[in-house]
């Protein structure tokens, strides 16, 4: 990361800092497949598209890529019976 | 969801968890509005009830389930076996109520509710709205800055609520940062006054390092091997988020 924190050493200075996290931050870490984990490559292949947030969501191309969107209102299972598969990215938080 | 909630459960709060944890401490975080529904915000130390409420989970969590009825709460993994199957389970407090009923001879009234994810579907209305709104209304006013990350900004609801809140916060002087991989949208660029394009992770070393907290390590022990009883165990008994807070944090 090149000058890390120009312009952003305000932040640790606030007095009510106010912080909103969308879902495909990198702070969670939790990637959903629709497919098997065999990798993002397959990922791809299966026609999922990565989200390039900070690490954090890949999701079907036909959804708005909110993990909200994969769910049956009545049954809350994964629609379209896909597989869901769960894991993070980093290594010190790999599932 | 049981597939997501314990996968959930097993994972740990990473360095940006403990960033906002530790801007809690020093008196910098007035409040983190998250889209997440994991709960890695709390299992890090943050909290959505109380005086001290600083996590407002924008579209609940599914760690827990709730009574479509009566709005009963529990912890989701007590129903694990129940979600997997894709039948919501019966609300134990509606039966019990339905049964007391029936031993006292009255009408019945009603099957009693199920319980669902306390999550906050696309088209659904949050059931703490209210409390939100006031909450917002609050952070108008006081927040000197606002920091977005990880979101790409297409949701009406968080685009608005950025926008309103940038245009109080400015007035004040305060700033508006922009904290992703990848850069905001075209139309949203004039709402920040400062772009990071950077994994929030490696921010949050930086962060904690300059606010002189220990050096963020995660333990690598994971809980992937725990079964759904040793999960409902820790539950019980509070260790699973008191156990994922950083180090420092456990006084």
């Amino acid at each position: 990361m090149q000058a890390p924190f120009e312009g952003f050493e305000c932040l640790l200075q606030s007095k009510h800092l106010v912080v909103v996290l969308g879902m495909n931050n990198g702070h969670c870490h939790i990637m959903l497949l629709l497919t098997p984990l065999k990798g993002a490559g397959a990922s791809k292949a299966a026609g999922i598209q990565p989200f390039r947030g900070s690490g954090g969501l890949l999701s079907d191309s036909s959804h708005s890529g909110n993990v909200l969107d994969l769910f049956d209102k009545d049954t809350f299972q994964v629609q379209r019976k896909l597989e869901l598969v769960l894991y993070c990215l980093s290594d010190t938080t790999s599932l | 969801m049981a597939d997501l909630a314990k996968a959930a459960a097993c994972a740990r709060p990473t360095a940006f968890h403990t960033l906002l944890r530790a801007l809690s401490c020093h008196g910098i975080l007035g409040r983190t509005y998250t889209q997440n529904i994991d709960d890695l915000e709390l299992k890090a130390g943050l909290t959505t009830v109380g005086e001290e409420l600083n996590c407002v989970q924008l579209h609940g969590s599914m760690m827990k389930v709730q009574c479509t009825q009566c709005g009963f709460t529990e912890h989701t993994v007590h129903h694990f076996p129940a979600l997997s199957s894709g039948k919501l389970p019966p609300c134990p407090q509606c039966e019990m109520r339905i049964e007391n009923r029936k031993s006292e001879g009255k009408r019945i009234g009603s099957n009693g509710g199920l319980l669902r994810p306390a999550i906050i579907l696309y088209g659904e209305s949050h059931p703490k709205s209210e409390d939100i709104e006031s909450i917002q209304i609050l952070d108008r006013s006081k927040a000197d800055n606002l920091l977005v990350v990880g979101t790409s900004l297409k949701t009406y609801g968080s685009v608005s609520f950025i926008k309103e809140m940038s245009r109080f916060i400015k007035k004040r002087g305060g700033g508006v940062y922009y904290l992703d991989l990848a850069s905001p949208p075209s139309k949203m660029v004039k709402f920040f006054d400062h772009v990071l394009q950077a994994d929030c992770q490696d921010f949050a070393m930086l962060a904690l390092d300059r606010l002189g907290m220990p050096k963020f390590t995660a333990s690598a022990s994971v809980d992937r091997d725990r079964t759904e009883a040793d999960f409902a165990e820790l539950v019980e008994t509070g260790r699973i988020r008191k156990d994922m807070r950083p180090s420092w944090d456990w006084a």
